[in-house]
């Protein structure tokens, strides 16, 4: 039904990201164990360098590539959704067959964030189960938690760009706006010190929980081989309602608008 | 009011720079196809568009198939089959495919239904429907609609790029299939050679107001060009005539009720009576689209509701 369409338009990205994702993981975790790669490792060592290896997979790998692969996902697949409806003109078909407009809204999200659950699970199961391979031993069962802080993130960004290609009526437009929101994000600790000044009474400590996004997926990595102080869970709450309020708009959105 | 497939109340859609339904009072009977005629703008598919739930009335109320509009949307789709005006469905899915996706959502879906009519009706199931013709994703859309099973098909310009053998033999599983098992069939349409030969009722909508509700066989044996010559005639005012053209001494009358006796009024008065003629649907269409067109915004209802309410 609506489950099979979602997933039929949305596929394609999935499986290309998912090859992707496979391969970098388990291709850069080879490379790491290689001689004269970037470890100087080979499959079993001392101690000390299984765990350097390990810990180079988790902070380089995931951290950073992982992360990166995972937002991009995260875009790329939002606009597969009901603001693609409004693209095609089929909104006026799916509205008029029997299901509430919050049932085919919440069907699409989740069918986006089952996707971004099973690349993020298929590239850190992929990677754990390549460094057991290599160093024929677990150093630490943790590794596999860092689904969580990339899973909240990507989703995170997932549904800011579901809501925005709701809220455009356009697939192209979110995607674009999405993109937009990112990059400033991304850019916005750079102005920290400018808009701290002109904003310190108002938004000092706020403002960069928008570029977030980027760092609770990098620190969650982080702190699962090398755990220096708390683990960011207010921020790893902060940005699952985020990711769930943003679906919740969208369904506000659905609701009232005309065909 | 749950005898009637559809029914609204004053129902009024303004849109920014237009009032695209302006006091609709629609009475739609259960078990009949209902023509829903109208110019392109006159209001046919906004009134569609509400119905459905896709649109909110901005006044008024009513039902389909008892359920009350914009409250329980679900339950009308449920019984609702509906084509759009604009037969535009997922452009990268094979009609073997939307059958597929459209069949999960109503429990009554017709596989059955789906090889009679992909069959007589020649689809293409395996071609994506981008790549159809209008003719085909016409079919195509016509074909999930009578599969749904549903109690009331509502189809908005159906014969849209349907060649004549096509439509007519759409418009005999429509007579054969649908109605005679007791489904609504509402038919919204300007092509009313294809209306009048389905359409047990009629309802000619313009301007977003309804100008005339009536079975089509009762318009059919009332309705008549009364042609008369002669001098100091009745101009508009008899409730059952409308004086439709003047030229010189000759007057041409559409009467919708008793036209022999009207006819004998003229001619107690003076008037020789040239011709009384039956009217087609289309004539009556025209006659009244026109008299509109030509009277101001305040007298157009009157004239509206005084056809109406006779028949």
């Amino acid at each position: 039904m609506y489950v099979w369409k979602c997933w039929r338009d949305s596929r394609s990205r999935f499986i290309f990201f998912v090859i992707v994702i496979s391969a970098v993981c388990v291709l850069f975790t080879i490379y790491a164990a290689t001689p004269g790669g970037r470890t100087g490792f080979f499959r079993v060592g001392p101690a000390s360098d299984v765990a350097y290896l390990w810990s180079w997979v988790a902070t380089t790998l995931l951290q950073a590539l992982t992360t990166i692969i995972a937002l991009f996902a995260g875009l790329v697949l939002a606009p597969s959704s009901v603001g693609q409806e409004y693209q095609q003109q089929t909104l006026g078909f799916l509205f008029t067959r029997p299901r509430s407009r919050k049932y085919l809204n919440w069907t699409c999200w989740s069918v986006g964030a089952c996707e971004i659950l099973g690349l993020i699970a298929t590239s850190v199961l992929g990677t754990f189960a390549t460094l057991v391979c290599v160093s024929r031993y677990i150093y630490s069962w943790l590794l596999l938690a860092a689904i969580l802080p990339l899973f909240v993130g990507a989703v995170a960004v997932y549904s800011m760009t579901y809501f925005l290609t709701v809220y455009a009526r356009s697939s192209e437009k979110g995607l674009s706006y999405g993109v937009g929101i990112l990059v400033i994000s991304c850019f916005l600790p750079l102005a920290q010190p400018q808009l701290n000044h002109v904003l310190s009474h108002v938004w000092y400590g706020h403002v960069l929980h928008l570029a977030s996004f980027l760092s609770l997926m990098w620190t969650g990595c982080g702190w699962i081989i090398a755990p220096a102080g708390a683990f960011p869970i207010g921020a790893l709450i902060f940005y699952a309602l985020l990711a769930l309020a943003f679906p919740m708009l969208a369904q506000l959105v659905l609701e009232r608008r005309e065909v | 009011m749950s005898d009637m497939a559809i029914w609204t109340e004053k129902l009024v859609k303004t849109y920014p720079d237009v009032r695209a339904v302006d006091g609709l009072n629609l009475n739609v009977p259960r078990g009949v196809v209902y023509g829903f005629v109208g110019r392109n703008g006159a209001g046919k598919s906004s009134t569609i568009r509400i119905l459905l739930g896709l649109a909110r009335a901005t006044e008024g109320h009513g039902t389909v198939l008892g359920f009350p509009i914009g409250r329980e949307q679900v339950s009308i789709l449920e019984r609702t089959a509906y084509v759009s005006e604009s037969k535009t469905l997922y452009g990268n899915l094979t009609p073997r495919e939307l059958v597929r996706f459209t069949r999960g959502f109503y429990p009554r879906w017709s596989d059955q239904a789906v090889r009679k009519y992909s069959q007589l009706l020649e689809i293409p199931m395996d071609r994506p429907f981008s790549k159809l013709s209008q003719g085909n994703r016409t079919k195509v859309c016509l074909l999930l609609a009578l599969s749904q099973a549903a109690d009331l098909l509502i189809l908005d310009e159906p014969a849209t790029g349907l060649d004549p053998v096509v439509l007519d033999e759409f418009l005999r599983i429509l007579v054969q299939d649908v109605v005679s098992e007791g489904k609504t069939v509402f038919i919204s349409s300007h092509q009313l050679s294809d209306v009048e030969q389905i359409a047990d009722w009629v309802g000619l909508i313009d301007h977003g107001r309804l100008l005339l509700e009536a079975r089509l066989d009762d318009i059919k044996s009332q309705f008549r060009w009364v042609t008369v010559a002669g001098n100091d005639l009745p101009q508009t005012s008899l409730p059952e005539a409308m004086l439709v053209a003047s030229e010189g001494n000759f007057h041409k009358y559409l009467v919708k009720k008793d036209a022999d006796e009207f006819a004998a009024q003229l001619s107690r008065q003076g008037a020789t009576i040239a011709e009384v003629s039956p009217m087609s649907l289309r004539e009556i269409f025209l006659a009244l689209v026109r008299k509109e067109e030509r009277c101001t915004s305040g007298n157009v209802g009157e004239i509206a509701a005084a056809v109406s309410s006779s028949l």
